[in-house]
């Protein structure tokens, strides 16, 4: 195999534990927000002092969640989808098919991951804060955005170079 | 390009796109970018700056950080066994009658939904459960599945509900009051339910052959002990939300804590339960955030292109009354629920319907009520209702066609309540109406 052919596996590989790991780092944030959230509101009923930051906090963790574990989702399946029609193709076919949708979903991904740049490069340039006691900057927030975009993107093209070694065995697998 | 054009062409290439397999998140999102680029051409990067940004800027939003924490206390739920003995006690007290264990199927979803805003995770939870049960008895199978299907639904309308807390943070009503709303709905959905089991059993017996071993009161209500610990968080996390005395995202948080406590008090509680309720968790907000996401592109393309404005325009200047308008809405959506996910239904179309309601002076809390049920319905309507998908996952060998023939009459029970909300709406809003 050329030297390309086994970074690229190396890169697939590395790229793929990331995105499961990111998957259980998520997890634990909900039990952060769990926890963080429970303080504050002990703080505010049973001491009458609530937190300052529970609630910014806890936005910008549910956007971590969300957006570093579409990947991962996206490779157990679990990002719903209609089967109706697909499940009554041959081997083959399901192949072309999921070429063409990821190809379409890659699209959307890449142009996300694109704008996101934009958005961050955007909060660099004016240095945005929220508009909160916190004053949080903003750019490093719109960044997850970014990442998970990024991340979706790559596992869509994992997925289209699947289904292409599929195609190209003759469609027996898969 | 006239409006109707655009609304068809949107929505036409969104049911192709999700026919052929697209994930909805990703069919939404591709579907807006494209039309972005044409509404927006020559300088089509305004369009596509504005799709990026809406989903952020919607998805940073404190009412939805409940989201996951409800999911998560409903995966502890299960997933420590609480799950299984609340199921145990409703089938103890119900599976002497005619039906009784389709009936314990559906109570069960009904109570379940009090913990659980998902539809999937309901229908899940109530088909590992009761399938085994219904199978081991001989029920009708396509009968069981479509019983399972229905009660799993009922999850979005008892509260929490997913469905309200996304219907919630676009139209500004309050969340609290939505979930209050589908309380009645919800029981009576319940009753109606099991009066059709009943009815259907009694024509045909065989569909569900009776109990032959008898239960005595009193284990009936000792299965109620290893219970009640779970029931009073579920009764406190709804009634300080009725009291306002918490927000539903505060009392998300307490309960899913409390939740964690009781299992571990119970030794119920591994690190493989948890790692498993946690990834479970994680799968499905991700999906709700990602439909956010699309659906978010997919409205701000919508009102961008004006086609929005026009579709109010036009509704309005309809020479019928509102509640022509509300029912023709409904016909619409129970179309759209046949083929589309009910969390992206909502997000996508609220924002369109608002300033409809508005200028119509429909009370959107009542409106979300009835667009609540007619999601339940939309869950297990053929020919791509959600929930039938997961039963027929949970049990394999149940044939598509006879779950599909099953679930039409639930369908109707759900179309029943419906009209039963638009001709009295008190149903629907009696009950926010009292809290403080």
């Amino acid at each position: 195999m050329s030297a390309i052919g086994k970074a690229g596996i190396l890169f697939r590989n590395g790229i793929q534990k990331l995105r499961t790991w990111l998957g259980e780092v998520s997890g634990w944030i909900a039990i952060v927000m769990m926890l963080t959230i429970s303080y504050d509101v002990a703080m505010r009923y049973i001491f009458g002092a609530p937190t300052k930051w529970s609630l910014e906090l806890n936005e910008y963790l549910l956007l971590f969640l969300v957006y570093l574990s579409g990947a991962w989702t996206l490779s157990v399946g679990g990002h719903v989808r209609v089967d109706i029609v697909y499940s009554r193709l041959s081997p083959r076919t399901q192949a072309k098919l999921e070429i063409f949708t990821c190809l379409l979903g890659l699209i959307f991904c890449a142009i996300l991951t694109w704008q996101g740049i934009l958005f961050v490069h955007d909060g660099l340039v004016t240095g945005a804060r929220s508009e909160t006691y916190m004053a949080i900057i903003q750019w490093p927030i719109r960044l997850l955005m970014v990442i998970g975009a990024a991340l979706l993107s790559l596992e869509f093209i994992f997925r289209l170079s699947h289904y292409a070694g599929v195609l190209i065995s003759g469609g027996e697998e898969g | 390009m006239p409006w109707y054009i655009i609304l068809v062409i949107l929505f036409g290439a969104l049911l192709v796109l999700l026919l052929l397999g697209l994930p909805i998140a990703f069919s939404l999102g591709i579907v807006s970018v494209i039309m972005a680029c044409i509404i927006w051409w020559p300088s089509p990067m305004q369009g596509l700056y504005g799709i990026a940004l809406s989903g952020f800027n919607e998805m940073t939003n404190f009412l939805l950080v409940c989201v996951p924490l409800f999911i998560l206390m409903a995966e502890v739920i299960f997933r420590s066994g609480a799950g299984s003995d609340t199921y145990e006690v409703v089938h103890k007290f119900l599976r002497g009658l005619p039906g009784g264990l389709g009936m314990a199927a559906i109570v069960f979803g009904m109570i379940f939904g009090a913990a659980c805003g998902a539809s999937t995770a309901g229908t899940a939870t109530v088909g590992l459960l009761s399938v085994p049960e219904m199978r081991k008895r001989n029920y009708h199978p396509g009968l069981s599945g479509a019983l399972v299907a229905f009660a799993g639904a009922l999850s979005i309308l008892i509260p929490p509900s997913v469905i309200f807390i996304l219907y919630g943070v676009l139209s500004s009503v309050s969340i609290g009051a939505l979930f209050m709303g589908g309380v009645f709905p919800g029981v009576i959905a319940t009753l109606l339910a099991c009066l059709y089991v009943l009815f259907r059993v009694l024509r045909n017996p065989s569909l569900a052959p009776r109990a032959v071993e008898v239960i005595t009161w009193k284990e009936r209500f000792a299965s109620l002990w290893k219970v009640w610990a779970m029931l009073l968080v579920i009764i406190a996390l709804l009634g300080t939300i009725y009291l306002g005395i918490a927000t539903p995202t505060e009392a998300s948080a307490t309960a899913c804590l409390l939740v964690f406590i009781i299992a571990a008090v119970q030794r119920r509680l591994s690190l493989k339960v948890v790692r498993e309720a946690l990834l479970h968790t994680v799968r499905v907000t991700s999906m709700i955030g990602w439909i956010i996401v699309g659906a978010m592109s997919f409205g701000y393309v919508i009102i961008g292109s004006g086609a929005a404005a026009a579709l109010t325009e036009w509704v309005v200047g309809l020479p019928l009354p509102t509640t022509a308008i509300v029912i023709a809405v409904m016909i619409v959506y129970l179309i759209m629920g046949m083929f589309i996910d009910p969390a992206a239904i909502v997000m996508m179309t609220t924002p369109i319907m608002m300033p409809v309601i508005t200028a119509l002076n429909i009370d959107p809390l009542w409106f979300g009520v009835l667009l609540c049920i007619n999601m339940c319905a939309g869950n297990i309507s053929p020919p791509m209702g959600l929930n039938i998908y997961i039963v027929k996952g949970l049990a394999p060998d149940i044939s598509m066609a006879s779950l599909f023939k099953e679930a039409w009459p639930l369908v109707a029970v759900d179309f029943i309540v419906i009209l039963l909300v638009l001709f009295f709406p008190p149903l629907a809003t009696w009950l926010p109406s009292t809290m403080a």
